[in-house]
């Protein structure tokens, strides 16, 4: 089974689009790194931490789905019936341990930010949510669906509670975190249902690439500050 | 209501004391200007002492605490700290 969602005109298209989450990502992962050093404070370093693995999830992704797209092309070029079937097992197997891990590294990634922003501090509670969240990523037979679901739910969250933030502090770079995190959350709305459009697939990879260039214009917002 | 200062507030607030007097303070002035008790100054010092922010030296046989170049640095980027702190309720 090889996991490729989207219109074929879209393959590769969204290389770009997760080019661009890998990089914020990893500039908010290292700007909060730069403060942990300054500060000591763990929750600086696992903020780091779950940004860090945003980016490493992207990564996983397009790296699993590389061999996909190619493959489309060596069937069309060379046609060898018996060849073409052991590059598309090899491919296969390749696509789903690296859509698994990209899954899976993502919701970790965004659990760790969800326990980072709402300080919950609980050994079991925490061990809990990490044992729910494997269990029902890796032993369910529909893993796109309840991926997206538990994806959409941690997103949600997260939304509330920036939404939150941003009443208490009421600055811009708050109000903007917000806004990305709404936009990621509708994003996930629409890869839930992108099973029966294609064009759901496009439309939520292009709000989730907004929601990510809000993210990218807040943390060069805060950079340039002086 | 007085509101409770984070960790990135006091080491700013210590590190500027000792800039405003000229690089250089004795530990009882900077005890006044960080609003600290005396325990909880000297575990700030001795943590900003190990990341290299603050040096102590002696001066006419008295002990003085020093900001250092890195701890300058942290006063330059403090808003943008302080910024990314706040932004994402951290």
């Amino acid at each position: 089974m090889v996991f490729v969602v989207g219109p074929r005109w879209f393959y590769g298209v969204d290389y770009i689009f997760e080019l661009v989450s890998v990089i914020v990502g990893l500039l908010i992962s290292y700007f909060s790194y730069k403060t942990y050093r300054y500060t000591s404070q763990k929750k600086y370093f696992y903020f780091s931490a779950s940004f860090f693995l945003v980016a490493l999830a992207f990564i996983a992704k397009v790296l699993a789905t590389i061999p996909v797209y190619s493959k489309e092309l060596k069937i069309e070029t060379v046609g060898l019936v018996t060849v073409t079937q052991q590059v598309i097992n090899r491919v296969s197997w390749i696509n789903s341990l690296g859509i698994s891990v990209s899954r899976l590294v993502m919701l970790f990634a965004f659990l760790i930010l969800l326990l980072v922003t709402s300080k919950i501090r609980d050994k079991n509670i925490i061990f809990l949510l990490i044992y729910l969240m494997v269990i029902s990523t890796t032993m369910v037979s529909a893993h796109y669906i309840v991926f997206h679901v538990t994806l959409l739910l941690l997103l949600a969250m997260l939304f509330l509670s920036f939404r939150k933030n941003w009443l208490k502090v009421k600055s811009l770079s708050a109000k903007m975190v917000m806004y990305s995190f709404g936009l990621l959350l509708l994003s996930q709305v629409l890869f839930v249902f992108s099973g029966l459009f294609d064009s759901f697939y496009v439309i939520g990879e292009s709000i989730q690439l907004i929601g990510y260039l809000l993210l990218l214009a807040s943390i060069i917002r805060i950079m340039l500050k002086k | 209501m007085s509101i409770r200062r984070t960790k990135i507030e006091i080491i700013h607030d210590i590190l500027i004391a000792i800039q405003k007097k000229g690089g250089k303070i004795k530990p009882t002035h900077l005890l006044y200007k960080s609003n600290l008790s005396y325990k909880k100054m000297l575990e700030y010092v001795s943590e900003l002492m190990n990341k290299g922010m603050v040096g102590e030296e002696e001066v006419k046989g008295k002990k003085v605490y020093t900001i250092t170049e890195k701890g300058a640095n942290y006063i330059q980027e403090y808003k943008k700290i302080k910024e990314f702190s706040d932004s994402f309720g951290l």
